[in-house]
């Protein structure tokens, strides 16, 4: 990998470091306007444009959804805080559970199997949740949180020249999302489609799903380049 | 696939343009993000550094190399030896049962769940297995429906609460800091406003917060469970609950020869050994007779003779068998003429007591000398629907020459007017002589103590005590279930405070009514509900009326509720708390050893708290805290503490059935262990072992010293050994039964001292124009019972997915009333009644009587708001609020109409979404 290479990748890992930061705000919290505000600033478009592909509209539709509310008026804003707070918070039935368990487990149910292995990674890189053991690790939001932290590791490790390091964190990440979000995340995204009201989340969360396909096949390129 | 992102900006120009503008944004789009005060602090991750805080850190670590570095491990699931444990686990329902559950825990998840492998199982020793409920436990600690912070309605605003919207409103996820405040502020406000009562709470876990802050509230009292069967202390019996020397012990019972049995249905309504018990006997010889309008799978395993009976009328049947034993006794030699000379009141006229004011024997009843018409089979056929042979035949087994119990569930007393049920059922077993005789014995039969009665062999200590700073003089005054929506509502109600009084005395009743005036009625009186506060009772499902009460809760200003999860009550709140499970608390004696007397079962916790959940005591400290309580004000000894006080004082009996010595043995390090005080002592297992057993068990053998007669001594020389009604002997006369009753003031007309037959409100004779037997039917010609359901210990597991699959909670009619509507199993069908209606699939079967249809208990309320028309088959949505005798909540009278559904039809429970939705 030559430096003009490695300054790229570098550039793209930073940008998959905010835009899963990102992710895991928007996903992860009741909207406010400062948050809507800066998630759809023209400096947070610019990144998430670093991610449009033609293989993929999920930057796209990214930033669309994020850009139409940037600047919402006080009405705008409390719809959208209701329909979080249906859809990620209850406690009336969540009729698209933030949950890896909830669709990997035969019952509706949080604290399962498939907790215990999201928490055995988030250990791996010697992470948990703040709220442990209260909360339940395999919460999409804070799997968007590890996917970011995750790639600042990427980032400082092939900065410092480790580039072994990196393609490890990398292949990890690969792994991690075939195991814990691309096994759920798109079915997850099909059930919120059926809610009531389509403020923000619905739309927002179906391209969260498409950009970890997307995600996905990008890792491999980001190792492609690593290794040539 | 196209050019990917990384070459073409290596080898585009106009990208790398673009990608150099990205590139410099990331920095600042970061920092704006990172300043927006967005309080993610549920979904962060935090660093750990090299210590990961958990016991399980080898195994967890290695499991997650496993995971990460390999793609092989394509089941992430250990197997046992993987650094969790098993621990003891609470089945802390309020059901028949009580088992030992346990739970496989790792790293706060639990794998799987187990029961008792610790104790053998034989015909004599059964092992504490749980039962369905049991094993999905783990899915109710875990459910994704669980409360997981505090929520606050979103239009409701103190002084603008917007009640019209409970239970259609949205919702506004707040701290527990906020909800404190809402509801300290609101406390303080109602309480001064409106003085004593304007608060309504439901179950006990607000009030020691309520005692501290000196505000006076309405409680609700309930003969739910026990129906008349509530205070049979003052009849010399015990209710089965609270006083469970009221029937033999079950090894005794291998001698009985024929069980007569009422309303009996264990497998449904006791899961756990009950059934088990009830089987020995009928291995053993034992007859059972079954009086029930269902043919029960307790009838089936038992291979019951079925009597089926409409509901409200068994002493109406009751009277009739009297009558033959009295009729044919010349011919058959069917009483015991010994012992109703020497043991009982009021059979005849040479055995009146004397406190009687009617000169009334039960005899001259049963002849029809007071109302001109004979107790015949024949007269009890036309209201019980038994026909008149089986009650002959029934009547001659009663003789006294076989060996016969009769056994009561508490359902077959919960009607109305069923006040003298209880008196009817031990008036004829006295007639056969049998009480106080091996292989005799007459009482309810019901909850945890089914077919297990007699003294604890081992006993529950005491915990020492909370050694709270403070204690107030706030106190509840009492409404009956079946009174209370309408006290919301301001209409008139009955303050008895009598009966909650005497709930589960024995002789102490006496004491009770000392303080009462028995010559007055009650008068109603109004209060001025302002407030409505949920807690650990379900009252919107599990008590009458519930469609008034939603429309209670909606009139008044606030409503709390607390629990885990939105049930029908947490629903129509303005706030609601996240409480944790038993699991998620420091171990206790689940109900504090209310159950079979052969075991104490013991938990620990399970895992932590789930989410923001506190315990009620936590959140009863957080409100308090805004009052200017501290936690000591509530209890300065820790649960830890407590817990280890109850163990190190709990006690087991010996071998001579006499002598007692301490269950637990205790070291000094198992004291250091617990973090406790306390001193070492002898006793008969390891406290450590106790604990990981989560269960202790007397062994039982034929012939041991722990058997147990009911009224033995009594029945030798009951005048040393009186029982404890007013007369010290069995009473077909009971003055001071009847004074009670008639004292509350529920009905207008006097209850006789003698057990007479009433017809129920609402029960068969309803189903007739005119309340009259012959005429033609009546609006609602069905009467409709609620069975105990498999799915739910009363409304708890209601939402549990697994129990949903398992049991469907269908509604029950027979092939007959089916047909005549032209109604097919599966259909949807709307039960009417003239309090409101509920949609259900119909499950056609010849096990039901016809007339007699069966809406199983405890499904929780789930409104069409658009029709107003129950979607979930809850039997207290079409249940009025109705009081009659003792102020008895009669759930079992109830007359409704049945027909198909035209309208869509309803989705299978499992299909239904966990919580309740309006869209």
């Amino acid at each position: 990998m030559n430096n003009e290479t490695k300054e790229v990748v570098l550039t793209f890992l930073k940008g998959r470091e905010y835009l899963f930061s990102l992710l895991h705000t928007v996903l992860g919290a009741e909207p406010t306007k400062d948050m809507l505000r800066a998630a759809g600033s023209e400096d947070s478009l610019a990144v998430i444009r670093l991610f449009d592909s033609e293989d993929s509209c999920a930057a796209k539709d990214l930033a669309q959804a994020l850009r139409e509310c940037r600047d919402v008026d006080e009405d705008r804003l409390d719809r959208m805080k209701m329909e979080y707070t249906r859809l990620f918070l209850g406690p009336e039935e969540l009729i698209a559970a933030p949950w890896e368990s909830v669709y990997t487990s035969t019952e509706r149910a949080l604290f399962q199997k498939s907790t215990l292995a999201v928490r055995d990674w988030y250990r791996k890189y010697n992470y948990l949740p703040a709220g442990y053991p209260r909360v339940a690790d395999d919460h999409i939001s804070l799997m968007m949180h590890f996917l970011s932290l995750t790639t600042g590791k990427a980032v400082a490790a092939l900065t410092q020249e480790r580039t072994a390091e990196c393609g490890d964190i990398l292949n990890g990440q690969r792994l991690f999302e075939e195991k814990h979000l691309l096994n759920w995340v798109s079915r997850y995204a099909g059930d919120m489609q059926d809610s009531k009201t389509c403020e923000f989340y619905p739309r927002f969360v179906r391209a969260v799903a498409d950009f970890l396909d997307f995600d996905h096949s990008f890792i491999n390129e980001l190792l492609e380049h690593m290794t040539s | 696939m196209n050019m990917g992102l990384i070459n073409k900006v290596l080898t585009s120009k106009i990208s790398r343009r673009d990608f150099l503008k990205s590139s410099a944004a990331i920095g600042a789009a970061g920092m704006a993000l990172a300043v927006s005060g967005c309080n993610t602090a549920s979904n962060d991750l935090e660093e750990t550094g090299t210590t990961v805080p958990n016991e399980t850190t080898a195994a967890a670590t290695t499991q997650a190399a496993t995971e990460a570095t390999t793609e092989a491990a394509a089941d992430p699931v250990a197997p046992v030896d993987d650094g969790g444990k098993w621990v003891a686990a609470a089945c802390w329902h309020n059901c028949g049962g009580k088992c030992l559950v346990k739970a496989y825990v790792k790293d706060g998840v639990i794998m799987r769940q187990k029961t008792d492998d610790i104790y053998s199982d034989d015909e004599v020793n059964r092992q504490q297995r749980a039962c369905l409920r049991g094993y999905s436990q783990q899915y109710q600690a875990r459910g994704l429906d669980r409360l997981k912070y505090p929520m606050k309605r979103k239009n409701w605003t103190p002084g603008d609460p917007h009640g019209e919207l409970r239970g259609i409103d949205e919702w506004e996820r707040i701290s527990w800091d906020e909800a404190a405040q809402y509801i300290h502020d609101e406390l303080e406000r109602i309480s001064t406003t409106y003085g004593d009562n304007a608060i309504l709470v439901n179950g006990g876990e607000p009030t020691a917060l309520l005692n501290k802050l000196n505000i006076n509230y309405l409680t609700s009292w309930t003969t739910s469970s026990w129906g008349c069967w509530y205070a049979p202390g003052v009849l010399g019996w015990g209710d089965g609950c609270n006083d469970y020397s009221v029937n033999n012990d079950r090894l005794d019972m291998l001698n009985c020869q024929y069980c007569v049995a009422f309303g009996y249905n264990p497998a449904w309504a006791a899961l756990g050994n009950a059934t088990n018990y009830a089987k020995a006997w009928k291995d053993a010889g034992c007859q059972f007779i079954i009086f029930d309008p269902i043919y029960t799978d307790t009838s089936s395993i038992l291979d019951a003779k079925w009597v089926p009976i409409r509901p409200g009328t068994d002493l109406a049947a009751m009277l009739g068998m009297a009558y033959v034993m009295l009729e044919e006794d010349e011919e058959k030699k069917l009483i015991d003429w010994d012992f109703l000379d020497r043991c009982c009141v009021g059979q005849d006229a040479d055995h009146m007591p004397d406190n009687a004011r009617i000169n009334e024997n039960f005899f001259d009843y049963l002849r029809g000398e007071y109302d001109g018409t004979p107790k015949t089979p024949e007269w009890a056929s036309e209201i019980c629907g038994v026909d008149a042979d089986t009650l002959r035949e029934v009547a001659r087994i009663l003789s006294k020459d076989n060996n016969c119990a009769i056994l009561s569930s508490w359902a077959s007393a919960r009607n109305y007017n069923a006040d003298q049920v209880p008196q009817m059922a031990i008036c004829l077993a006295a007639m056969g002589g049998h009480i106080g005789k091996s292989g005799n014995c007459v009482g309810p039969t019901a909850w945890n103590h089914t077919n297990n009665f007699g003294p604890r062999l081992v006993k529950v200590g005491s915990n020492g005590g909370a050694g709270a700073a403070t204690s107030g003089t706030g106190t509840g005054s009492y409404v009956g279930d079946n009174q209370m929506w309408n006290a919301v509502m301001g209409e008139p109600y009955n303050p008895t405070s009598i009966w909650t009084t005497l709930n589960g005395y024995g002789v102490a009743w006496k004491s009770v009514i000392e303080n009462f005036d028995l010559t007055k009625k009650i008068e109603n009186t109004t209060a001025n509900v302002k407030m409505i506060w949920n807690a650990g009772k379900a009252k919107l499902t599990t008590c009458e009326g519930a469609k008034k009460g939603i429309e209670a809760h909606r009139a008044v200003e606030f409503v709390v509720g607390q629990g885990h999860f939105l049930t029908a009550s947490n629903k129509y709140a303005d706030i609601v708390l996240p409480i944790t499970t038993n699991w998620e608390r420091e171990g206790s004696y689940v109900w504090e050893g209310y159950m079979n007397r052969d075991i104490v079962l013991i938990s620990r916790q399970v895992v932590d708290p789930y989410f923001e959940s506190l315990s009620d005591v936590e959140a009863c400290i957080k409100i308090g805290e805004k009052f200017g309580l501290t936690q000591d004000d509530f209890f300065t000894v820790s649960p830890t503490q407590r817990l280890f006080n109850e163990v190190a004082t709990s006690t087991v009996i010996k071998e001579n059935g006499v002598d007692w010595e301490n269950l637990c043995s205790i070291t000094q390090e198992d004291i250091d262990e617990w973090g406790v005080e306390g001193a070492p002592q002898e006793g008969r297992i390891p406290i450590k072992q106790f604990m990981e057993d989560g269960m202790y068990r007397v062994e039982r053998k034929v012939g041991d010293n722990f058997g147990y007669i009911d009224k033995e001594e009594f029945r030798k020389d009951p005048e040393a050994n009186p029982i404890a009604s007013a007369t010290g002997k069995v009473e077909f006369y009971s003055q001071m039964w009847a004074d009670i009753i008639n004292s509350q003031g529920y009905s207008e007309d006097e209850y006789s001292p003698l057990p007479k037959y009433r017809p129920a409100t609402q029960g068969y004779e309803s189903t007739f124009v005119d309340n009259t037997i012959g005429k033609e039917k009546s609006q609602y010609p069905l009467q409709c019972i609620n069975p105990h359901y498999q799915r739910r210990s009363h409304s708890i597991f209601d939402n549990i997915p697994w129990l949903r699959e398992a049991c469907a909670n269908p509604f029950y009619i027979s092939k007959q009333d089916a047909a005549d509507r032209g109604i097919k199993d599966g259909d949807t069908v709307k039960i009417s009644s003239q309090y409101g209606e509920t949609l259900r699939q119909a499950y056609v079967t010849a096990r039901m009587t016809p007339g007699v249809v069966g809406l199983p208990h405890g499904a929780w309320v789930r409104v069409d708001e658009a029709t107003g028309i129950d979607q979930s088959g809850s039997e207290n949505y079409i249940t009025g609020n109705v009081a009659t005798g003792m102020g008895v909540d009669g759930y079992n009278s109830l007359t409704v109409q049945v027909e198909k559904w035209d309208g869509t039809p309803i989705p299978k429970d499992v299909d239904v979404p966990q919580t309740i939705l309006f869209d």
